[in-house]
């Protein structure tokens, strides 16, 4: 068996001295289109943050393509929720895509044709190019989703780990990221997302991490999205919990 | 050059000091943070010449960036350990460092030549008074020198980490994924607030400081939607409200820090009329 993507061994990651996610222990082949999914409060976005390697975890590790996660960030790229930045801030599209590539470069390191093109290419690729010279302020929830993912691909990253793309974008935006992740699958990169519609769930996601503080189930969507699994995981709080499940029988039955 | 253009100067080097830190601090949300820092250098400044029996620069310099720091950190510990929220940690290090600074001068008064009300509202207009001589000749106030050797500070250190501070300003998430390290630049601004407070503080005190560090980085917030842009445009009304500020305080006959910590705030009031649509 070729080395995982990613691999997370018997994490507990604490938050002020209070553990948020216990033996949290799975892996994610290459190439792949995962989910975390889970109710609210699952620790999810915690997790993606912990493999990452942005939070300290108190026990077991995190390995990218058999190294440790702090060797490896450079092939890591990260999109966080659109509310945890300032969309006041003094800033253009163009500039925070660029970011991505040059936030950490020395001042004598000047930006390069090369980061210019990767630049041009990813907000190309997410149909912004025309609001590059724009303020982020003056975008949709939309645009403001296809800025931070133009901002993941400049990064050129293998693993790209996002925390709710979908999270109050259009339907445009949402079919343009979709076919965006499947581009990405065919060219061997891996997507984790942080995912929140059951309904969509198994049209866009090959594989599916299920999450309430532990582990309750991972791997391939078709074998773990199992009634038992989710109502294991949402603790039969969700109310469309029964629909859900009566999708997922009947997909079964179609299988 | 005459005295009111010797103070209009030191008041605009000031002004843009703390407009070019004060642009970092508004967009991380630490306003509240340089007040806090601008009032707590008053302990290290005072411990450093009680220590040392130096009023010299260097020592100042110390003093106010070890307190400066402390500051920050002891925010931050009662913040993240002691789960209290961010702006009661503020007010709780600085009022506490404060009165440090102030019972240090009062018990100690005979030896350290420091006025309370020079402390709290500065006074611009002597500087002229206490000038620096090259060789032997007068080469002009002390206090304006020592600002231009901070201004360049500042210069230096913005120039050099723009993009490292840009980044952890916008987005620490993003910053701490491409491996910029965060925490070293929160310090790094830390320490350029306290070196201009200490340095501001001479000429317009430790609550107008807060005026110069607030005002003109928040008028240019309103002004542009550019970072570069931003920088530069709180300085020139920095520069605006030294000149203007001056001018007032002559005519009313006040004092002067007053008439700039006032014509900043004017400044402001007129940028909140700039429609969105101009901004640059």
């Amino acid at each position: 068996m070729s080395i995982p993507a990613v691999e997370v061994h018997d994490l507990t990651v604490a938050y002020r001295q209070r553990p948020v996610l216990w033996d949290i222990d799975f892996s994610i082949p290459e190439g792949c289109l995962a989910a975390v999914v889970g109710p609210n409060g699952a620790g999810k976005s915690t997790l993606l943050k912990a493999v990452m390697g942005l939070l300290p975890s108190t026990s077991g590790y995190v390995n990218i393509f058999g190294e440790p996660v702090l060797n490896k960030r450079s092939i890591i790229a990260y999109v966080p929720q659109r509310e945890e930045v300032d969309w006041d801030f003094p800033i253009t599209v163009q500039e925070v895509v660029m970011m991505g590539r040059t936030g950490r470069l020395p001042f004598w390191r000047r930006v390069s044709t090369h980061d210019r093109n990767m630049v041009e290419q990813a907000l190309t690729e997410v149909g912004i190019f025309d609001l590059k010279h724009r303020h982020i302020s003056e975008l949709s929830g939309g645009q403001q989703q296809r800025v931070f993912i133009a901002r993941a691909l400049a990064q050129d990253a293998a693993i790209y780990l996002m925390d709710e793309p979908f999270a109050g974008v259009d339907a445009a935006t949402e079919k343009a990221v979709i076919e965006l992740f499947r581009k990405l699958k065919a060219a061997r990169k891996t997507v984790i997302c942080v995912h929140h519609d059951l309904h969509t769930l198994a049209d866009y996601f090959d594989y599916v991490v299920l999450v309430n503080l532990r582990l309750v189930a991972a791997g391939q969507t078709s074998a773990t999205l199992t009634p038992e699994n989710l109502n294991k995981t949402y603790g039969g709080r969700l109310g469309l919990l029964s629909e859900i499940t009566e999708r997922v029988r009947k997909r079964q039955v179609d299988m | 050059m005459s005295d009111a253009t010797w103070i209009i100067a030191t008041g605009a080097l000031a002004g843009i000091s703390c407009a070019l830190v004060g642009t970092f601090l508004v967009l991380r949300r630490l306003s509240m943070l340089g007040d806090a820092i601008s009032h707590s250098v008053l302990a290290g400044l005072v411990s450093g010449f009680l220590l040392t029996g130096s009023r010299s620069l260097p020592i100042m310099f110390i003093g106010a960036i070890a307190v400066g720091i402390l500051t920050a950190f002891i925010t931050n510990l009662l913040h993240e350990r002691g789960k209290l929220q961010q702006d009661a940690s503020i007010g709780i290090t600085f009022t506490w460092l404060f009165a440090l600074g102030v019972i240090l001068i009062s018990a100690f008064a005979g030896q350290v030549d420091l006025d309370q009300d020079c402390v709290l509202f500065g006074e611009i207009a002597f500087t002229p008074l206490d000038t620096v001589m090259f060789g032997n000749t007068d080469i002009g106030p002390r206090a304006f020198w020592t600002l231009l050797l901070v201004l360049s500070v500042n210069l230096l250190t913005i120039g050099a980490g723009y993009r490292q501070l840009k980044v952890c300003s916008f987005d620490p998430t993003l910053a701490r994924s491409l491996g910029v390290k965060v925490t070293f630049w929160h310090y790094v601004l830390m320490t350029l607030v306290s070196l201009t407070t200490v340095a501001a503080f001479e000429a317009v005190g430790s609550i107008l400081v807060v005026a110069l560090l607030v005002v003109p980085a928040n008028a240019a917030f309103l002004l542009t939607h550019r970072l570069g842009n931003m920088l530069a445009i709180a300085s020139l009304i920095a520069v605006i409200a030294s000149f203007s500020g001056y001018h007032l305080a002559v005519h009313f006959d006040a004092s002067i820090s007053a008439g700039m910590a006032l014509s900043a705030g004017l400044l402001l009031a007129l940028s909140l009329f700039v429609p969105r649509g101009l901004r640059s």
